[in-house]
């Protein structure tokens, strides 16, 4: 058992902080467990509306239309994993200390880059659906800017690590930055760098399979119509559906990631 | 090149052997960038993303990017001010209770702590579940049971997170000597004893890291949760989008970057200081 300290007032203080924060929090969003224990059961019988029944089955009807838009999803999901870690490499001949043209350069592209990653994916979505018009294509975009955020910073922490040996000897040869970035440094992070392009597509088909309810394509969209159309159905086989492909996936990536590194 | 000085986020970054490519190597990549060039036509294909599209939308996009910041409107920092705090709320309270409900599904889940094999397969299978269900769809289920608003959001980011954070749980118990524990359920300890004496005071630091590490998710998070109703400062982006306020759209993003950027930086400088 490990010993006391002699007298833990920070710890105290810290315990007192989170303490007030939570009182906090419990009075700003208005959080009661009697509205809970008394939702609950309305809760229950809506899920139950949603699980197939003799009355409310799961129509087979309705598999064609969500299969098209799961299909969306995952085209959306690849679509901008490809594109945003297509992007990203090019972005690491700013985005590394090693491969930088200049200190300036470098801390440039880092904030961009930390910049970039501090908006959330459905926020950006949600004003590239104003300004681009409902559809796949904003979610295509946002998603695009979401891999890229990603894989750059992954990729370019990479390859601070790397054994410089073969980018000195580039160097020393005479070769310029892209000569080294391409001949010393790719041939080395090639896996880690697929690895995080699947890791990312595993992210964006989670996010993909919700754009819909911010109206930039996918399953969502039809999950987002049926609840408002009170179709309870077809909610319980979407969110299914949704449950299914998204377990199916991630369990491919990530079987496919443990045999590329 | 040592495991150790890599990223360990993408959770499979190990390294790669330098000069592995050899002639058979460099065919295969060559099939798979191939691969990859067809799909990403495939899935291009099916998305009806035509350059008139793009042509016409991206200087749309622009006009209303510039409205946004050329100036963003300022008077509306106040309500800004107050959508994020609730916001932060959500994600405190729902990373709390997480953190709480995680603990038993984290000693379920971990391999050490039973003797049954089947015990701890159910439990990672529980923590996948409900991991599977993104927090936007349990917030629109929460939202039946309490009615829109920021209650609705806490119960999703809360249920949501036990997902992740009973796995980090998990895998942390699992690395506690398992000797240590056997010796206590010896002396006569009740797996509960064993637990509060034997995991608890090791594991710990973690945990709260953690929990710190989630809560710096679940601001984002709570950041999106009002776009379906569930509260937070998404409400408001809504209501601004619909009426097309960009400049009052624009503030928003703003105090959006400002938080999560303020809660990723003092998440991170605690937890350095937890471990």
């Amino acid at each position: 058992m490990p010993a006391k300290p002699p007298f833990p007032w920070r710890g105290w203080l810290a315990a007192f902080a989170v303490a007030a924060i939570l009182a906090w929090s419990w009075r700003g969003t208005g959080f009661s467990l009697a509205v809970l224990a008394q939702g609950l059961p309305e809760m229950g019988e809506y899920l139950a509306r949603l699980t197939p029944s003799a009355e409310r089955p799961w129509h087979a009807r309705y598999l064609p239309e969500i299969q098209a838009r799961l299909l969306e999803t995952v085209r959306i999901a690849f679509a901008a994993s490809v594109i945003g870690s297509a992007l990203s490499l090019p972005f690491v001949l700013v985005g590394t200390r090693t491969l930088a043209p200049a200190r300036w350069a470098y801390n440039l592209g880092r904030g961009f880059l930390n910049l970039l990653r501090t908006i959330p994916d459905l926020v950006l979505a949600t004003v590239l659906v104003a300004a681009l018009g409902l559809g796949p294509l904003p979610g295509l975009v946002a998603l695009v800017f979401f891999t890229f955020g990603i894989v750059a910073k992954l990729l370019s922490d990479t390859i601070e690590t790397v054994d410089p040996g073969p980018m000195e000897a580039i160097a020393a040869a005479g070769g310029t930055r892209l000569q080294r970035a391409l001949f010393a440094v790719f041939p080395q992070v090639a896996p880690d760098y697929a690895a995080y392009t699947l890791y990312a597509f595993e992210i964006n088909v989670r996010v993909a399979a919700v754009l819909g309810l911010v109206g930039a394509g996918g399953i969502g969209q039809t999950l987002m119509t049926d609840i408002q159309l009170f179709r309870y159905g077809r909610i319980g086989l979407v969110v299914f559906s949704i449950f299914v492909v998204v377990l199916v996936i991630d369990a491919f990536s990530t079987w496919l990631r443990s045999r590329l590194v | 090149m040592t495991p150790a000085t890599r990223t360990p986020a993408a959770g499979g970054g190990a390294g790669p052997a330098p000069g592995r490519a050899g002639a058979g190597t460099r065919a295969l990549r060559i099939v798979w960038a191939l691969s990859a060039v067809a799909a990403l036509w495939w899935s291009l294909g099916g998305l009806e993303v035509t350059p008139e599209r793009l042509s016409r939308g991206l200087p749309q996009a622009g006009t209303i990017i510039r409205q946004m910041f050329t100036p963003p409107n300022w008077a509306y920092l106040p309500d800004v001010a107050e959508g994020l705090s609730q916001s932060v709320q959500i994600a405190a309270l729902g990373t709390f209770i997480a953190a709480v409900l995680a603990l038993p599904f984290g000693a379920l889940a971990a391999r050490n702590l039973s003797r049954l094999a089947a015990l701890p397969l159910v439990g990672k299978l529980a923590l996948n579940v409900i991991r599977t269900f993104p927090e936007l769809v349990l917030a629109l289920l929460f939202i039946r049971a309490v009615g829109p608003g920021p209650f609705a959001g806490v119960l999703a980011v809360g249920i949501h997170s036990i997902g992740m954070v009973g796995k980090l749980y998990a895998e942390r118990i699992e690395t506690v000597d398992r000797a240590s524990l056997e010796a206590l359920s010896a002396s006569g300890a009740s797996p509960l004893e064993v637990f509060r004496y034997g995991v608890v005071p090791e594991v710990l630091p973690d945990f709260l890291s953690f929990a710190l590490y989630r809560f710096d998710l679940n601001v984002r998070a709570a950041t999106v949760l009002g776009l379906v109703g569930a509260g937070g400062i998404g409400e408001k982006i809504q209501i601004m989008r619909t009426a097309q306020q960009w400049p009052s759209v624009g503030t928003i993003l703003i105090g959006v970057i400002v938080l999560v950027g303020l809660v990723d930086y003092v998440s991170a400088r605690l937890r350095a200081r937890l471990t």
